[in-house]
């Protein structure tokens, strides 16, 4: 509720509104130069020059369109952002996750170079492995599951070792842009995470248990503790109970709700694995999602 | 004295008598060689060697300008046919008869290879650009080092690949022909080479096996020719390759047969078993 007075008042959506567009120009100008930067000789690298300029111009042409598509909704922006500040009366949470929406939305062109990226890194190296058997007189055998040797005709070793040594020298360049994008990617991916966490955070606390905690703390017992009061000759004792509210740590603890908690999939080892053969990852998994 | 442990003997244990090492059999299974035979053989080698020398040669021919891609072309179209017609004409026809191959097969596969070059010659032509030409060249000596070491002489040894010998070469050449100005030398290059390194020694072993006498003349001729090749280039090098050749085909095999007498071998019935009877029969 905070959030959204503060947010309508002073025409705040408007002035969102109005960085938001700048902001995509700015991200979008940031990866123009970026890939100016590997169409030339990124820190000295030596990459193939014709190779580098289709990928480069590729990419580029997608950034156009991307800008193009920007521009194109502006008009509406101001319009769409009004009516989805109104659901950040339904809490922080739901504002939260519409954040992290906005971020995947307006990062969705590093996500098609990251897709792109990887299928052609992990195709080449599909191909690189099976020709560098082809090199060695080998062939993966299905059914035994294992490398056998096979004598190959003549003109299948010519091609097979002419697309060899093709695909080995254009290795460096593909590699390089599938490095920066995955890099780019891994970055959104790690800020969506974060405001997920964030979001779990909140979601779990128990605020009723902490707000009884601080009002009435004498419904919340941890134990009961006995003064002595003053004691008199010849009558029985008297004490006074009182009771032992809980610490806020224990409160926290105990009252904690269930929530989606999302973890990683993969670990460290099998998630170098799938970059290093270019498989694309989905690195966050919910609890309650299908298992493949 | 009996040759048993197992029983009491009034003699320490390391005793031997006079028999000891009767049947020591020295040497039994060493082959006595013939230098005519070993020289002849080593023909294959040099072969090879002169193969190398013939595509290095070309190559730096290219390179200088001195050779046009479609001359070398028409020369290798020309010996190939001539080859090609040879092969068959050597054994009369019962190799291809054997082997079940059609002509138009040999055709297809031709054409297949040279349409596939001639389509990839631009990205050959550009592959290698930024890379520096020490590293070409490096790479490039190490590759043909690769396949004169592969190569398969005749010799029944475990490191004998001639797929790996092969794709040694044409990657070698692939490097090299990155290096020349335009792409039809890339291609022509290309093509050059799989004669050179894969139909060249086909016939050779044909040759070998069906006319000695020829095999020897052609050997020499080729070796010849090599050397003239090279000798235009740099007379230091045509120095050192006839050197190379010489002791290959001379001086090596005489260290052989000399050494051959100081083998020293022994045999006896302290050795595996082995089984020389045929035992399907029992199955």
């Amino acid at each position: 509720m905070l959030l959204m007075s503060w947010l309508y008042r002073k025409n705040r959506i408007g002035h969102l509104a109005d960085t938001l567009i700048p902001a995509a120009d700015h991200i979008a100008e940031e990866l123009q130069d970026l890939l100016q930067w590997l169409m030339g000789a990124p820190a000295g690298l030596k990459m193939n020059r014709a190779l580098d300029q289709v990928l480069g111009r590729f990419f580029l042409y997608h950034i156009h369109l991307w800008i193009s598509y920007i521009h194109l909704m502006s008009p509406f922006i101001e319009m769409i952002l009004w009516y989805v500040g109104l659901s950040a009366c339904l809490g922080l949470t739901v504002a939260l996750c519409i954040l992290s929406d906005i971020i995947a939305l307006l990062t969705f062109h590093i996500y098609c170079f990251y897709v792109y990226g990887a299928r052609l890194y992990c195709l080449k190296i599909y191909g690189l492995s099976s020709l560098w058997r082809l090199f060695r007189g080998k062939k993966w055998n299905v059914l035994r599951q294992r490398v056998d040797s096979c004598s190959y005709d003549l003109d299948q070793l010519f091609i097979g070792t002419l697309l060899f040594t093709i695909l080995l020298f254009l290795l460096p360049t593909t590699a390089l842009y599938y490095l920066v994008f995955t890099l780019l990617r891994l970055l959104v991916v790690i800020v969506q995470g974060l405001i997920h966490l964030l979001v779990d955070l909140i979601d779990s606390l128990p605020l009723y248990s902490i707000l009884l905690r601080l009002c009435r703390s004498y419904r919340l017992a941890a134990g009961v503790k006995f003064r002595v009061l003053e004691q008199q000759d010849g009558k029985p004792l008297r004490l006074l109970m009182q009771i032992n509210p809980l610490s806020y740590g224990s409160v926290v603890q105990t009252y904690r709700l269930p929530t989606y908690s999302c973890y990683p999939k993969d670990s460290w080892a099998s998630l170098c694995k799938k970059l290093f053969l270019g498989e694309l990852i989905y690195p966050w998994k919910h609890k309650g999602e299908k298992q493949d | 004295w009996q040759k048993v442990l197992y029983e009491r003997q009034p003699f320490p244990d390391n005793y031997v008598d006079q028999r000891f090492l009767e049947e020591l059999r020295k040497n039994v299974h060493a082959r006595r060689y013939r230098y005519r035979a070993v020289v002849f053989q080593s023909g294959a080698v040099v072969q090879q060697l002169c193969s190398v020398c013939v595509f290095v040669v070309t190559w730096w021919y290219m390179d200088a300008g001195m050779l046009s891609p479609q001359g070398l072309f028409g020369a290798a179209l020309v010996s190939s046919l001539l080859g090609y017609v040879l092969f068959d004409a050597l054994d009369g026809g019962a190799g291809r008869r054997e082997s079940g191959r059609t002509r138009w097969a040999d055709l297809k596969s031709t054409l297949v290879f040279a349409a596939f070059t001639y389509g990839f010659s631009p990205v050959l032509k550009t592959l290698t650009e930024s890379i520096s030409t020490d590293t070409i060249y490096a790479m490039s000596a190490l590759m043909l080092l690769g396949h004169l070491i592969f190569f398969d002489y005749g010799a029944n040894a475990a490191i004998v690949s001639s797929t790996l010998s092969l794709n040694m070469a044409i990657f070698a050449s692939v490097c090299l022909a990155s290096r020349l100005p335009r792409s039809l030398h890339a291609f022509v290059m290309v093509t050059f080479a799989m004669q050179i390194f894969a139909l060249w020694p086909m016939l050779q072993k044909k040759l070998k096996a069906q006319t000695p006498r020829c095999y020897v003349g052609v050997t020499v001729l080729f070796a010849l020719a090599a050397l003239a090749g090279l000798a235009t280039i740099s007379s230091v090098g045509a120095v050192l390759f006839t050197s190379l050749l010489l002791a290959i085909s001379c001086l090596c095999p005489y260290c052989l047969i000399r050494l051959q007498l100081l083998k020293d071998n022994i045999h006896g019935p302290w050795d595996e078993a082995e089984i020389k009877e045929d035992l399907s029969r029992f199955l």
